[in-house]
């Protein structure tokens, strides 16, 4: 069963009323990914991940939107969320996004993510800004407190991992440790075999 | 009386025409090389079979010969590039390309390339054993007619509606949800040089765009015939959707194909490319108005239902798509003249279309499903030379991914089971990428909660 709708217009151009609007009526604003960058570079990380939070529920409001039926959430697909969840990153210039399963982990990928904002500790802070995204996602589309954490990028993967609040922490440190996101994810996993 | 002859006698004089045009076409490229004009009389008359030779002139005359004649050669070639083609004078006898062709787009018969000899052809032709009888057997079956397609209301339409264009971008836009069938849907009127007939079986066909000398497209007739005309500026391809498919699995397949000109008739629903500048079609979508008809690619006033369109750049390397998100209202009537006009398509359903597919529904093997089948494999060959990734991924089914995720260990590093969002994907939506284990079609939910559940004791 398909419970998404493809489209093939998702975003429309209405130069002579200088609007953009998704297959919505959304409106949406292109901003140069030089100017964004710039405006989170100036941020805090609160104010930073409100941001990227409050895209995440904007995207998860469409997602919602996007199902045919809203009681069949519950058996979408992972390849359905992928592919409607993945059209809207991919309006939004986000990258390509993707789902790994690790074991029992649930993992986000974005391919050719053009955000970068820098950071120092090894993980750049446009993938706490798209980790807080998913997050609202989460919340906003599947009603789920989650916490998604940035476990890094490799190559031009940047990878994600979605957990709950507690176990967020730990992940978080075991970042923070420079520890490799496999590391990370054989890490969890072993606490589930435990 | 047959003033021509008996048809040996008219073939004969033929042959002999044919050999004097060759020989004047000599002489005119040697009159171009030396600058010296030749003339050469050339009648079709009775009378007129003596041997013609080059003759100098002194200029040309300048003037069109009488009808009956064919005049001077430069006169005929001058009037054949000068007169539009109803002015074309062969001689005594008128030659109408499009004699075969009638007003039913559903019996309409492409045009055969008409013997020579046959516009010779004697109103009291009496020879038995002449080749030129050969031409009746050569007029193709006609299609049943539309009369014999009476749609039944009580039909259940079941049949995957093709309601999109994909834009370049590989995604399909449906009303009411969209089910493509892996690996065969994917075909957009933009990837494929010759001009596509989508109906609402979800089938596709091709169809010889020989028939329409005016549409500059180029053309691959069903056999595998290639066809180049005149390319245009900018290739449009036009959609547009018939209101009335309901009840078309009625008459799904009930056409041969002809001489392989066309692999399917169903004319009122099917999706037309045409070719437009990009300010008519703006024009056209604005209108809401626009549809192709097939019965000779013109624009009628059909019920405004056109859903989407691809303008193909000559050079293939970009698409812009453009699209109606809303239905025109209904009660639009580009023909609905004053107050008071009937407006017949108000009780056309419009949006009550099923998108799944039902393959108990699929017509028995046929000619047409072999012509089909052969167009697909073509397709796809060609699709595998341009992108062999993407057929590679069309070609991969969910329902044949193993279950996994169970109390699976932590894959190693670089073999973690994923699914990578495409807009290329087929009906998925997703791809699954090289050679790692597939993902099951779990929900998404319980994969979350899965990974939500994971504790970690610190």
């Amino acid at each position: 069963m398909t419970l998404f709708q493809t489209h093939s217009a998702a975003l429309r151009f209405d130069l002579n009323r200088g609007r953009i609007n998704n297959r919505d009526g959304d409106a949406f604003v292109l901003v140069p990914l030089a100017v964004m960058s710039e405006l989170c570079r100036e941020l805090s990380e609160d104010s930073l991940t409100s941001f990227g939070y409050a895209m995440g529920t904007e995207i998860g409001r469409r997602l919602l939107q996007r199902i045919t039926a809203p009681n069949e959430l519950p058996s979408a697909t992972l390849n359905d969320v992928v592919a409607a969840l993945g059209d809207e990153f991919a309006v939004a210039g986000l990258g390509t996004l993707g789902v790994e399963i690790w074991g029992s982990a649930l993992v986000f990928t974005l391919q050719d993510a053009v955000l970068s904002f820098g950071g120092g500790t090894g993980l750049d802070r446009a993938d706490s800004l798209i980790a807080s995204l998913l997050s609202g996602v989460l919340m906003r589309a599947f009603s789920r407190d989650s916490n998604v954490v940035a476990l890094g990028r490799a190559g031009r993967t940047a990878r994600f991992v979605a957990c709950n609040l507690a176990t967020s922490e730990q992940v978080e440190r075991w970042v923070e440790e420079r520890l490799s996101a496999g590391e990370v994810l054989a890490r969890l996993n072993q606490a589930v075999q435990a | 009386m047959n003033t021509l002859g008996t048809p040996g006698e008219q073939v004969a004089r033929l042959e002999a025409l044919l050999k004097r045009v060759r020989t004047n076409a000599v002489a005119l490229r040697n009159e171009r090389a030396s600058g010296e004009v030749v003339s050469a009389p050339m009648s079709l008359g009775p009378n007129s079979d003596s041997p013609a030779s080059g003759t100098p002139v002194t200029a040309p005359t300048g003037t069109l010969p009488p009808r009956g004649t064919l005049g001077t050669l430069p006169d005929f070639l001058e009037q054949a590039v000068t007169a539009p083609p109803e002015m074309h004078d062969f001689g005594q006898v008128d030659v109408d390309p499009l004699a075969l062709h009638t007003d039913d787009p559903v019996t309409q018969i492409p045009p055969r390339p008409e013997p020579l000899a046959s516009a010779l052809e004697a109103p009291t032709f009496e020879d038995p054993e002449s080749s030129l009888h050969s031409l009746e057997s050569d007029v193709p079956t006609l299609p049943p007619s539309r009369d014999d397609d009476i749609q039944d209301p009580d039909a259940e339409h079941t049949k995957p509606l093709w309601l999109g264009l994909n834009n370049g971008a590989g995604t399909f836009q449906g009303e009411g949800g969209y089910e493509s069938r892996p690996g065969d849907s994917h075909r957009t009127l933009a990837e494929t040089p010759a001009a596509k007939v989508f109906d609402t079986s979800g089938e596709f066909s091709t169809f010889d765009e020989a028939s329409r000398e005016s549409v500059a497209l180029t053309s691959e007739d069903s056999l595998g015939g290639h066809r180049e005309l005149s390319p245009p500026d900018v290739e449009v391809d036009v959609a547009a959707f018939d209101n009335g498919g309901i009840g078309e699995e009625e008459h799904l397949d009930t056409s041969p194909p002809i001489s392989g000109h066309r692999a399917s008739t169903r004319s009122p629903e099917l999706l037309i490319a045409e070719s437009l500048s990009p300010e008519d079609l703006e024009q056209e979508l604005e209108l809401g108005a626009t549809h192709v008809d097939d019965s000779g690619g013109r624009i009628s006033d059909a019920p405004p239902s056109v859903i989407g369109a691809t303008i193909t750049l000559p050079d293939e390397s970009s698409a812009v798509s453009l699209e109606l998100l809303e239905p025109p209202p209904s009660s639009f009537n580009a023909n609905q003249g004053g107050a008071g006009g009937d407006d017949l398509e108000a009780d056309l359903p419009r949006t009550s279309f099923r998108a799944e597919y039902d393959a108990s529904l699929s017509s028995p093997p046929s000619a047409v499903d072999d012509l089909r089948a052969h167009e697909e494999r073509r397709t796809l060959e060609q699709r595998t030379s341009r992108q062999p990734e993407r057929v590679a991924i069309s070609q991969r089914s969910e329902d044949d991914l193993p279950p996994v995720l169970s109390s699976r260990p932590a894959a190693p590093v670089g073999q973690a089971n994923s699914v990578v969002y495409s807009p290329r994907a087929d009906a998925t939506g997703a791809v699954f990428e090289g050679e790692r284990a597939p993902l099951p079609s779990m929900a998404f939910l319980a994969l979350l909660d899965t990974s939500l559940s994971i504790s970690v004791r610190g």
